[in-house]
C-alpha cells in the first residue's frame, strides 16, 4: 500500500513540480509583489511594502481605465460572436455530407494555427493598408478600409482574428450536437415542427450545458488576449487595441514596474473570476441538465 | 542494516558536499589572474548575447568561431535575437540571475540596470586583459557611471538624415540640405510624383528625435535639465515642436498618422512604401542604416544628406551616444575570459575584418586601423561618422530622453495630435505637464 502511494506520487511528481514552480509560486509571489513597489531591475530585497497603494493608484490611472474599457469591449464583442459562429459551423458540419471528416478537419485547422505569432504577423499583412483584404475590396469596386490605422476598425481586426480560431469551440459543440437523441427530432418532425422550431426548442436547450462550458472558456481566454494586439497593432492606434494584458506587459517589462503590474494582474484575475462566478450563478436560469434548469441529474 | 545505511548516507554526503568544500577552499590556493591552459582544465563556457539582423548574426558567429580556435579552453555559447523583445528578455535574465557573461546592451539601459554603476562588471578592473587605450575618451566617459566603466561602446552613433536618391531624382530634386529645403520637398513630391510619395518617413519616436534636434538648434540649450528632473524648455517651446509636426504633415513632408498606422505594428524598413521608394527618407542611427538599405528593392540608392543646421546654432542637437555597448555580467564566474572575448571582438584586426561595418564604424582605434588598412572604411556608416565629427556637439544628450516612459509620453501626445484629437496648443501644454511629471517620476 505504502509502495503504491510512493509510486503514485513519483508518477505525478513532474506535474506537481510544474504546478508549484510555474503556477503556484508565480501566483503567490505576484500577489505579494502587488503590495510592494518592486522594480524589475532591483533585487527583490530592495522592494518596500506599500500596502494598497498600487491598487489606489489604479483608481486614478487614466490608462488603466481606458485599457479596462477596451478589454471589456473586446470580450463582449468576441465571446458571443465566436460562440454563435462556432455553433453555426458545428451545426452545418453535423449534417451527413460527403467527405464530412475532411471538412471538419479543415475547419479545425485555424484553431491550431490561430494563436501563433506567425498567424498574427500574417493577419497584420492581410489587413494592412495595401493588404489582401483591401486589394479584394478594390477589385470588387469597394473603397479601401483603414483596418489597422483607424481607431474605429483596429479592434475589429483583432476580434476577427479571435473569431477565426473558432475550431476548439466548434468541436465541443459538434460533440454536444451528436449526443442529442435523434428520436426527439423524429418525433418533432412527425408532429409537424419546422426546422427553426426544432432548433430553438430541441437543439438549443439540450445544448445549453455545452454552450455554458464554451462560454466560460471563451471568457477566460478573451480576457487574456495578448498576441494579436501586441503583434498586429502594438495596442494602437490611439490605444484603441490596448487590452489589459498589454498594459500589464508594458508596466512589467517596459517600465520595470513589477509591483504595479502585479496589482494589475490580480485585478484582471478578479475581474475574470467575477465574470466566471456570474456565469455560474446565471446557469440556473438558462442551462438545462437532463431536463432540469441548472441542476445536474 | 542501520550500519549499511549510515555508510551509504556518509558516502552520499561526501559526494554532494565534498566538491563544494573543495571549491570554496580553492580560490586562496590558486594564483589570482592566471588563465588556465587547454591542457589542464576542461573548457570554460561563456555565454554571450546580442541582437541584430541575420547579417550581423552570421558575422558574429564567424568571429566567435575564430576566437574559439585561438582559445581552445574557452567555448562561447551564442544567444542572439532580433531587436524586438531583446530588452524584455535581458531584463528577465538579469532579474533572474541568469544573464549571460557578456551581453550587448543599449546605452540608455545603463539608467535602468546600473544607476549606481554597480549593475555591470567594472571594466576598469579588467584593464590588464582589456585594451581601453584605443577608445575615445568621451565614449568611455558616457559609458562610465560613478567611476565604474559599465560597458565598452561598439561605436558612437547619431541619428542623421538619409534619403532615397533614386526617388529624389525622379522628383527632380537634390536631397535637402536645410530645414527649409526639407519643408519645400513635400509639395514638390506631391506635385511631381503623386500623393503617395513623401520625402521623409518617421514614426513617432523618430519624430521626437527630429523635434529634439530642431528645438535644440533653435534655443541653443539642452532639452532636459537632469539636475532639476524636468524639461529645460518652456511650454512655448513644446508648442513649437507640436507645430513643427503639423507643418510637416500639412506640407506633405511626412505621411500622416492614419496612413502610417495602416501598416500596423511593423518596423519602418519593412513597410512597403519604404521598400519601393515611395517613402524616400528616414532619420536613422548611423548604426542602423544598413538594415534600411538591405530591404530596398534593387536599383535604388540611399545617400546621406547634409545635416540641416540653422544659422547660429551652437549645437546640431544630435542624439549622439554610444550606439551599443558590450557589458560583462557583474556576477560572471569568468571575468578574465569574458574580457578576453570582449577585447578580441573590439580590438582584434581579424575580428574587425569579419565584423566589418555591420554595426557601424567600430569605436576601437585598433579596429578602425585594421579596416582602413584593408580599404574597408567606406559606405554610409563611415560617411555618417565623418559627418558627425564635423558637426557642433556642444549640448550632450542625457539618457533620460530615451527612457521608455518619456518616449511613450511623447508618442501618445504626438499621436493624439496626428489624429486630430488635440491641437498644437493643447499638445504643447500636455508635453509640458505630462513629460515633466514623467521626468520627475523617473529621475529619482
Amino acid at each position: 500500500m505504502y509502495e503504491n502511494r510512493i509510486t503514485g506520487l513519483l508518477y505525478i511528481a513532474p506535474f506537481l513540480l510544474g504546478l508549484v514552480m510555474f503556477t503556484l509560486f508565480p501566483f503567490v509571489s505576484s500577489l505579494l509583489l502587488s503590495f510592494t513597489d518592486y522594480q524589475l531591475q532591483d533585487p527583490v530585497s530592495a522592494a518596500h511594502a506599500i500596502g494598497l497603494e498600487n491598487y489606489r493608484q489604479m483608481v486614478g490611472d487614466r490608462t488603466f481605465r481606458h485599457a479596462l474599457g477596451v478589454t471589456l469591449l473586446y470580450v463582449f464583442a468576441t465571446v458571443p460572436l465566436k460562440l454563435a459562429f462556432a455553433l453555426f459551423i458545428a451545426f452545418v458540419l453535423n449534417f451527413k455530407l460527403r467527405a464530412i471528416g475532411l471538412f471538419r478537419t479543415a475547419y479545425y485547422i485555424p484553431s491550431i494555427l490561430g494563436g501563433s505569432v506567425a498567424i498574427a504577423v500574417l493577419w497584420r499583412y492581410v489587413f494592412a493598408g495595401d493588404g489582401l483584404i483591401n486589394q479584394a475590396l478594390g477589385a470588387a469596386g469597394i473603397s479601401a478600409v483603414n483596418w489597422l490605422g483607424d481607431p474605429a476598425y483596429a479592434l475589429t481586426t483583432i476580434v476577427l482574428l479571435r473569431l477565426w480560431q473558432f475550431g476548439s469551440a466548434m468541436v465541443v459543440f459538434l460533440a454536444g450536437l451528436q449526443t442529442i437523441p435523434t428520436d426527439l427530432y423524429e418525433a418533432a418532425t412527425v408532429d409537424g415542427a419546422g426546422k427553426a422550431r426544432i432548433f430553438f426548442t430541441i437543439t438549443l436547450p439540450l445544448l445549453t450545458p455545452v454552450i455554458f462550458f464554451n462560454f466560460v472558456m471563451q471568457i477566460v481566454q478573451a480576457f487574456q488576449e495578448f498576441n494579436g494586439p501586441y503583434i498586429i497593432t502594438g495596442g494602437g492606434p490611439l490605444k484603441s487595441t490596448y487590452l489589459l494584458p498589454l498594459m500589464i506587459y508594458d508596466e512589467a517589462f517596459k517600465y520595470f514596474n513589477v509591483g504595479y503590474a502585479s496589482a494589475l494582474s490580480w485585478t484582471l484575475f478578479l475581474i475574470v473570476a467575477l465574470f466566471t462566478a456570474l456565469a455560474f450563478g446565471s446557469q440556473r436560469y438558462w442551462v438545462f441538465y437532463g431536463g432540469e434548469r441548472g441542476e445536474r441529474t | 542494516m542501520p550500519n549499511i545505511l549510515s555508510v551509504l548516507l556518509s558516502a552520499l554526503f561526501l559526494l554532494l558536499v565534498g566538491p563544494a568544500l573543495s571549491q570554496t577552499a580553492s580560490p586562496t590556493a590558486q594564483p589570482p589572474v592566471a588563465l588556465p591552459s587547454a591542457m589542464d582544465t576542461p573548457p570554460i563556457e561563456l555565454r554571450m548575447s546580442w541582437w541584430g539582423g541575420n547579417d550581423v548574426h552570421r558575422a558574429q558567429l564567424k568571429a566567435l568561431d575564430l576566437f574559439e580556435r585561438r582559445h581552445p579552453h574557452i567555448r562561447v555559447k551564442a544567444e542572439y535575437t532580433g531587436w524586438a523583445g531583446h530588452l524584455e528578455r535581458l531584463t528577465t535574465q538579469i532579474a533572474g540571475g541568469t544573464a549571460p557573461d557578456l551581453m550587448q546592451i543599449n546605452w540608455n539601459w545603463l539608467k535602468l540596470f546600473s544607476r549606481d554603476g554597480r549593475g555591470f562588471y567594472d571594466l576598469n578592473r579588467l584593464a590588464g586583459t582589456l585594451r581601453l587605450d584605443g577608445f575615445d575618451r568621451d565614449a568611455l566617459a558616457m559609458s562610465t557611471i560613478q567611476g565604474h566603466l559599465n560597458g565598452l561602446p561598439l561605436n558612437m552613433a547619431a541619428r542623421l538624415f538619409w534619403f532615397n536618391k533614386t526617388t529624389f531624382d525622379k522628383a527632380g530634386l537634390t536631397v535637402p540640405r536645410s530645414w527649409d529645403e526639407l519643408m519645400a520637398a513635400g509639395p514638390r513630391f506631391r506635385q511631381r510624383l503623386g500623393p503617395d510619395y513623401y520625402p521623409l518617413d518617421v514614426n513617432f519616436q523618430d519624430l521626437t528625435a527630429i523635434a529634439y534636434s530642431w528645438i535644440v538648434q533653435h534655443r541653443n540649450r539642452p532639452f532636459i535639465d537632469e539636475a532639476a528632473g524636468r524639461l529645460a524648455l518652456s511650454r512655448d517651446d513644446m508648442v513649437a515642436i507640436a507645430r513643427l509636426y503639423t507643418r510637416m504633415v500639412e506640407n506633405h513632408v511626412i505621411p500622416d498618422a492614419r496612413e502610417r498606422a495602416a501598416y500596423g505594428n511593423v518596423p519602418p524598413q519593412e513597410m512597403r512604401p519604404w521598400i519601393t521608394g515611395r517613402y524616400a527618407g528616414t532619420y536613422q542611427w548611423t548604426s542602423a542604416i544598413g538594415k534600411y538599405v538591405d530591404t530596398l528593392e534593387p536599383g535604388q540608392e540611399v545617400v546621406l544628406a547634409p545635416y540641416p543646421l540653422l544659422p547660429g546654432a551652437a549645437s546640431a542637437g544630435l542624439l549622439y551616444k554610444p550606439a551599443m555597448l558590450f557589458a560583462i555580467n557583474r556576477e560572471t564566474r569568468h571575468p578574465r575570459e569574458a574580457a578576453l572575448l570582449l577585447d578580441f571582438l573590439m580590438n582584434d584586426p581579424e575580428a574587425a575584418h569579419i565584423l566589418g561595418l555591420r554595426r557601424g564604424v567600430p569605436e576601437s582605434a585598433a579596429a578602425v586601423a585594421a579596416l582602413r588598412q584593408e580599404g574597408l572604411l567606406h559606405g554610409l556608416a563611415w560617411e555618417g561618422r565623418q559627418q558627425i565629427a564635423g558637426l557642433p556637439r556642444t549640448i550632450a544628450l542625457t539618457g533620460w530622453f530615451e527612457h521608455a516612459r518619456v518616449r511613450d509620453g511623447f508618442q501618445d501626445i504626438f499621436e493624439a495630435l496626428g489624429y486630430g484629437r488635440i491641437d498644437a496648443e493643447e499638445a504643447g501644454k500636455r508635453m509640458d505637464e505630462d513629460i515633466n511629471a514623467i521626468l520627475a517620476r523617473v529621475i529619482r
